[in-house]
Formats: C-alpha cells, structure tokens, sequence
C-alpha cells in the first residue's frame, strides 16, 4: 500500500491527519531553514532549492532500494547534495545575487528534466516505487508509523537547527550577515566572502538533502514531479513570512503555511465554501506575500540583535 | 623614512575613457599624505585600484615591498591596507558595536568548524569587544553601541568608519573625503584625533579631501591629480604657489 493509498483510507482519522501535517511541517521546516541561513543570513538567493531537496531523495532511495539501512541512505543523500551544492557552487558564486537566482532556478529546471526524460537513470517519469520505510516493522499500526516519523523529521530538524544556532551566534555568523549587507565592504576589510559563501551554500544544500531523504522514505515513492520550482517558490514564501533572518522565524513559516495548506482542506468539511478549497489556499497565500512583503518585509520574527552592557 | 606605498606607471580605464594615466607616486610610512584634484579627475578610482576593487589594467603596486595588484581585496587588506568610502558604507542592520568586530581579526571563530563550539572563541571575541569599545571611547561613538547605524549622524559614520578601521590593526588607511559634509568644528577635531592616532600606532594616511584648507594645516605632503594624472607633488607649501594647480582648480588665466 502506497502513501496516498493509506492517507485515503485512513482521511477520517483526525489523529492521523494531524500527525501526517505535523511531519510535513517539520520536513519543510527543515527547508526553509536552509534557505533562511543562505538568504536571510548570507543573502544567497537560492531559486534551485528543489534541485538539492531532489538529489537527496533520489539517492537516499536508489540507496535503500539496494537493500542499504535507510541511514545509510540519509547519510548518502546528505553527503551527496553537499558534494553537488559544492561543485555547483563555485562557479556560480561570484555572480551577482539576482543573477545567482537565475542561474540556480535554471540549474535546477534543467537536471529535473534531464532526470525525467533518461529512464536509465532513475525510472525517467515513471519515478522509483516501493522505496522501503525507515522503519520496516510488521504489523506496524498507521498511528504508531507517524508517530516514528515524526519523531524522525525531529530529530533530523533539531540536529540542523542547533548547528545552525551555534553558527549564527558566533563571529562566523556576524560575516555572514555582513556579507548579506555590503559584500565589497567585508571583502575590504578582509573576509574571504566566497569562502564562506561557498559553505553556507554547502550546508544549505545538504539540508535540503536530507529533508528530500526523508521524504522518499515516508511516501514510498519519487518522481521528478514533486520537485517542481513551485515547491522552491513554496519554500521561499514560507521564509520570507516567517522572518527570513531568524531561524525560529523560518520554523514559524513552515508552520504557518502548512497550517493555511491544511487549514482550508478540512475547512471545507465544515464550512461550505463558493470556491474550491485547493484555490481558496493560493489566494490567501498571495494576499499574505503581498502583505507581508509590503509591510513586514522582517516578516513574523524580527532578527536578533546583539546588544552588550 | 621609507616608502611605503609605490604606485608605478599605473593605467586604468573603463571603456576606452582612460580614468587614470601613467601614475606614479610614492607615500612615506607613517607621513599624512594628501591627493587633491578637481571632481572626475580619478582620484577615487586611483584608491580602488590600490585595495584591489578594481584590477589595473598597467603598471606595478608595490606595498611595503610587495608587489599587490594582483591580489583580491581581502589578501591587500590582510596586509594592512584599508580603505574608508566617499559616502560612508556601514553594515546597516548592524548594530554600530557589530561593525566594528567585524573588522577585528578574529580568526578562530569565523572558521566554521571553531564557530560550533563556543570555548574556541570566547576568549577572543571578550578582547576584540574591549577593544572596540576603547576605540569608540576614543572616538566618542561609546554610547551609540547598541544602536542601529540609521540612528546615528553622518560624521559619526564618518568616525564609525575610521573607527572600523583601526580594529583591523592597520598599517595605512585609505580616506576618501574624509570631512565632506562635515562642520568645520568636527571636521579640524577629526584631523587632530588622525594625528593622534598616526604618532599613537604609527599609522600611514592617504587621503582625499576637496577642503583644501584643511589639508594645507594637516598633511604634510600633497599630490595633485587632473584628469587622470599627477600633476604636482610635494609640501602643502609648495602645492599652494603652484600655478599649474591653481589653473586646473580655477580654469586658465
């Protein structure tokens, strides 16, 4: 039985759907962080996220169909996506920011299509199937499964967020942020910025990785579909609304958004709505983007200052 | 005393504008030097060549003994070099305590793996902080630490970039205009404390300033550049009587 299979059956089970939304939450959690130490800290924009949530679901499931434990997988995925981040990294990273933007969206448009069009790599449209569950327990209740993974996707959440917070409080992160306001200045004043861009972008790209490991493990499947620049865009909305410069903001974001995604599908078991529940969530998360942009461009959680006697 | 900087037959232009043209210049160690010259006559571009913003396109850099033009901005300033800006650039979502330790030299914990444990770097930074705020003390910015640069006046960002300088430990700083839009009170107080500070550390100054008057009190040696070329050098003195000068300032008799 496939993810989607199980969900149907089981879609009156509060219980379920509230823990299913939970490990979303988490997984894009994960997500938005990596994108909040890259743009909110460093000011990389990264419009290729998907491509390196995509690495790492691709390879942690080539490497658990093998028969491989699945944190042999989530380590792989993790290595992986940190090694093409790197290597991809380099030759990007002096361009200027927005045309950085560019060159990541089309970086990550164009192995998604490659990826999706030679079969011989990874199963082309069709995508790679019965990829097995980190946990692989018989007679194993649904509730009992979510619960696991849940407790998985924090555990992977929490591992990053502390780097993170180690990171963002230390000198190391105050260039980050410098470099994020004036990279010229912090090059003359003696900081090599590529270095340290080139790090952040590591790390981001390994986060994302893993984020895309756990993701195959959980649904069972991967195909190139769920990777689409709309879930790049998705993880950007939920940064920026929740404060691009925080990284509890960014959690706040991942939070926020799926909470408005799964609001409104069950809302409509409540309420009846006009409008399709589906299209009643874009327009409430344009209106929110406009918004937010507009007036709170610090987003949900102002960034933290430094402050001394 | 020795020469510290040597500019040699430096070129430089933009699209076949030659913004700087055969410059050769030569500044003393721990002197206050002037560059003076009519708007777009390359004075600017000449200090972004020196830091390395900008690559030159002929001629030699030398830096106590080193040749630098081949370096990227961050090697030349590593080696003591620093450059403050016309308009002042300041890490604006910084607090003004914040600009200034980014400046220090701070190495163990802006490695990355040394900025996951906090012991590796604490001692340092306690340093750094301390001696960032005698600097600020020195430079009347102490009670500002906390505060955002928006909240602050334009000469002392000025200050806060002098300031932001000197936690690089540096061997010559680089001002471009210095006390422009600066009242003539706090314009001679920062002149004073720049002396103070080249006897104090024995810091070298290259400096570009329009308000002539105030270089002619304070340097002690002045270049002249129009149009992309040096074309008088030497005491205050000596630039005052030059007539070559007065004509570029003041357009032919």
């Amino acid at each position: 039985m496939d993810y989607l299979q199980k969900l149907e059956i089981k879609v009156i089970n509060m219980i379920a759907f509230i823990l299913d939304t939970l490990i979303w939450i988490a997984l894009y959690s994960i997500l938005s962080l990596s994108l909040s130490i890259e743009y909110g800290f460093t000011g990389i924009m990264n419009f290729g996220k998907a491509l390196f949530f995509m690495i790492g679901a691709y390879v942690s499931a080539i490497v658990t169909l093998n028969g491989l434990n699945y944190f042999i997988g989530l380590l792989f995925a993790i290595l992986f996506s940190a090694l093409i981040g790197l290597i991809s990294s380099i030759p990007m990273i002096k361009v200027r920011e927005d045309y950085f933007a560019i060159v990541t969206l089309a970086l990550s448009e164009c192995i998604r299509i490659i990826l999706k069009n030679e079969y011989w790599i990874a199963g082309g449209p069709i995508g790679l199937k019965n990829i097995p569950s980190a946990f692989p327990l018989k007679n194993l209740s649904y509730e009992f499964f979510l619960i696991l993974n849940l407790l998985l996707i924090i555990g992977i959440l929490l591992f990053f967020y502390l780097i993170l917070r180690m990171i963002i409080k230390s000198p190391y992160g105050r260039i980050l942020k410098a470099i994020r306001e004036d990279e010229t200045l912090t090059q003359i004043l003696g900081k090599n910025t590529f270095e340290y861009k080139i790090q952040i972008f590591t790390i981001g790209s390994a986060m994302a990785g893993a984020a895309g490991s756990f993701l195959s493990q959980y649904i069972g499947y991967v195909s190139t579909d769920l990777f689409l620049s709309t879930t790049t865009f998705t993880i950007w909305i939920m940064c920026i609304i929740g404060g691009p410069s925080n990284i509890n903001g960014a959690i706040i974001g991942a939070l926020f958004m799926r909470g408005i995604e799964r609001g409104t599908r069950i809302l409509k078991d409540y309420v009846n709505m006009p409008i399709d529940p589906n299209n009643f969530m874009f327009i409430i998360t344009g209106i929110l983007m406009i918004f937010f942009i507009m007036y709170k461009p610090e987003g949900i959680i102002k960034e933290k200052r430094m402050e001394i006697e | 005393m020795k020469d510290i900087l040597i500019l040699e037959n430096v070129y430089k232009s933009f699209n076949g504008l030659k913004v700087v043209r055969n410059v050769s210049i030569k500044v003393k160690e721990k002197s206050i030097t002037g560059l003076i010259g009519p708007n777009g006559s390359g004075k600017t571009t000449l200090f972004n060549l020196i830091s390395g913003i900008y690559k030159i396109d002929n001629g030699k850099i030398f830096f106590n003994g080193e040749r630098i033009d081949n370096l990227e901005p961050y090697e030349i300033s590593n080696r003591g070099i620093i450059k403050s800006f016309q308009i002042p650039r300041i890490f604006k979502r910084l607090t003004i305590l914040e600009n200034m330790l980014i400046a220090a030299k701070n190495i163990e914990g802006e490695k990355i793996l040394n900025s996951l444990n906090r012991n590796n770097w604490r001692g340092i930074e306690e340093e750094n902080i301390k001696k960032a705020l005698i600097i600020l003390e020195f430079l009347e910015l102490k009670e500002l630490k906390n505060s955002l640069p928006i909240n602050i006046s334009g000469g002392q960002l000025k200050l806060l970039e002098i300031g932001r300088a000197l936690m690089c430990n540096p061997r010559m700083l680089l001002l471009d205009e210095l006390i422009a839009g600066i009242n003539p009170i706090l314009a001679e107080k920062i002149f004073k404390k720049i002396i103070d500070l080249r006897n104090r550390f024995d810091i070298t100054f290259f400096i570009i300033e329009h308000r002539i008057e105030f270089l002619f009190d304070f340097a002690e040696y002045i270049f002249v550049m129009d149009k992309g070329e040096i074309i008088a050098e030497g005491t205050p003195k000596e630039i005052m009587n030059n007539e070559k000068v007065m004509e570029a300032y003041l357009g032919e008799k």
